[in-house]
């Protein structure tokens, strides 16, 4: 019933991120007319928290959480989305919101997991921000690039592999202080 | 905190600098000292998470850039739409001027007094079915929405249903299913009127001022004023 959704989870799953811009533009407007009609919330925190959704979306099929979908894609990310609504409510405690729902599969507490990863992954964030300029570059095209070090020490003018891995090493031991002075949840 | 040394001995580990020896001593250690294990898994889970970070922000830096796109293309479309309103008033007024001067009795297209149906609001939680069927109404994928509605059997499937057919200009179609709407429908009224404006649009005049004039007479109709409207035209 969902195939041409499903071949679109197949090209996200492969990597792609077309899809995922195509659908945020298809769905972002409705998403923040609804959000803001039911929710306290205004027009920049809702485009931010759908944007937050299509990222859940993102991982939720490359980590092989969703692998097929058995309703839209509209509904599940509005699902996804709505969560982030109540969450965000919730951390800043404008109000208690008590609300039936029901997340597709049942997978609510799963959710309220995610939403805790969610806070681990603002610290890193805020940690990262805290380093220089050069380890933040270095540790993403380490991590997210998946450059080797030979290509990390041509790209940021270092003497060779060595000193990007002496480097790389600085660099964790200065995120994993910046983690311990900002983080609750992740405790190093 | 995790220990300054246990960083650089995990750095070393995952660079394949510990010699052969080190990195036997390495998982002795991992299996025997559960605090060195503890941090050793921090450490993974710490990379993971890096991984993870560096993606969000890429994908949330070409959202954002998204949203710049769209938010450009509704505010040009704004000021088009302010334009083309100034433009449209200006025309309206000459028109208006030429209708009273000429004392014409131009008719209106029978085609544009076709109402405007939105379709209803698709709700979290209603039947996905249903849900989906509304939602390929609302983009105006026609025949999409005639498969899906055709799934359920309701006056509401028979409203939409012929709404589409007649959106891809099915006209016999469409007809056949505004007749199928029940009196008690909330959808009759509105069915009504468009059975008469495709009778009209059909040739079939005698049909469309039928019920043209039953729904003149009816000043509680909500279409009485357009039934006269077309009436005029017919």
């Amino acid at each position: 019933m969902y195939e041409k959704e499903n071949e679109i989870i197949q090209k996200i799953s492969q990597g792609m991120e077309g899809p995922l811009i195509d659908i945020y533009s298809l769905y972002r407007d409705e998403f923040i007319l609804w959000s803001t009609k039911h929710y306290t919330i205004n027009e920049e925190q809702s485009k931010d928290l759908f944007q937050d959704a299509i990222i859940d979306f993102q991982r939720n099929i490359q980590t092989g959480k969703l692998k097929v979908l058995t309703s839209s894609i509209k509904t599940y990310l509005f699902q996804i989305a709505k969560f982030k609504v109540i969450n965000f409510i919730k951390r800043e405690s404008r109000q208690t919101y008590i609300d039936d729902i029901e997340l597709i599969k049942g997978e609510r507490n799963a959710y309220i997991l995610e939403e805790e990863k969610q806070y681990k992954l603002d610290d890193i964030a805020k940690a990262i921000s805290k380093l220089p300029d050069d380890c933040q570059t270095l540790l993403k095209l380490y991590y997210y690039k998946e450059y080797d070090m030979s290509s990390i020490a041509r790209e940021l003018n270092y003497k060779n592999s060595d000193t990007a891995k002496a480097k790389k090493s600085v660099c964790m031991k200065k995120l994993i202080v910046e983690l311990s002075k900002i983080s609750k949840i992740l405790i190093l | 905190m995790m220990p300054q040394e246990s960083i650089e001995l995990f750095e070393r580990f995952a660079q394949g600098l510990l010699s052969d020896k080190e990195v036997l001593e390495f998982e002795a250690k991992l299996s025997f000292d559960s605090e060195f294990k503890s941090h050793y898994d921090q450490y993974l889970a710490l990379e993971n998470d890096l991984k993870l970070h560096f993606q969000k922000n890429s994908l949330k830096k070409k959202l954002i850039n998204t949203d710049a796109i769209i938010d450009h293309k509704i505010s040009h479309s704004l000021l088009r739409k302010k334009i083309y309103i100034t433009i449209s008033i200006a025309a309206g007024i000459a028109l208006f001027i030429g209708i009273y001067q000429s004392s014409s009795n131009s008719a209106d297209n029978i085609s544009e007094l076709w109402p405007y149906e939105e379709g209803l609001p698709v709700r979290m939680g209603e039947k996905v079915l249903y849900q989906t069927a509304t939602n390929a109404f609302k983009l105006g994928e026609w025949s999409r929405a005639i498969s899906l509605f055709e799934k359920i059997d309701s006056d509401t499937s028979y409203y939409f249903r012929a709404i589409s057919h007649y959106e891809l200009n099915e006209f016999t179609e469409a007809s056949n299913l505004f007749l199928h709407v029940s009196k008690e429908s909330i959808y009759h009224q509105d069915a009504e009127l468009r059975l008469a404006i495709i009778y009209a649009l059909e040739g079939k005049d005698i049909f469309a001022k039928n019920i043209l004039i039953k729904i003149s007479e009816n000043k509680q109709h909500k279409h009485y004023k357009l039934a006269l409207r077309i009436l005029k035209n017919i």
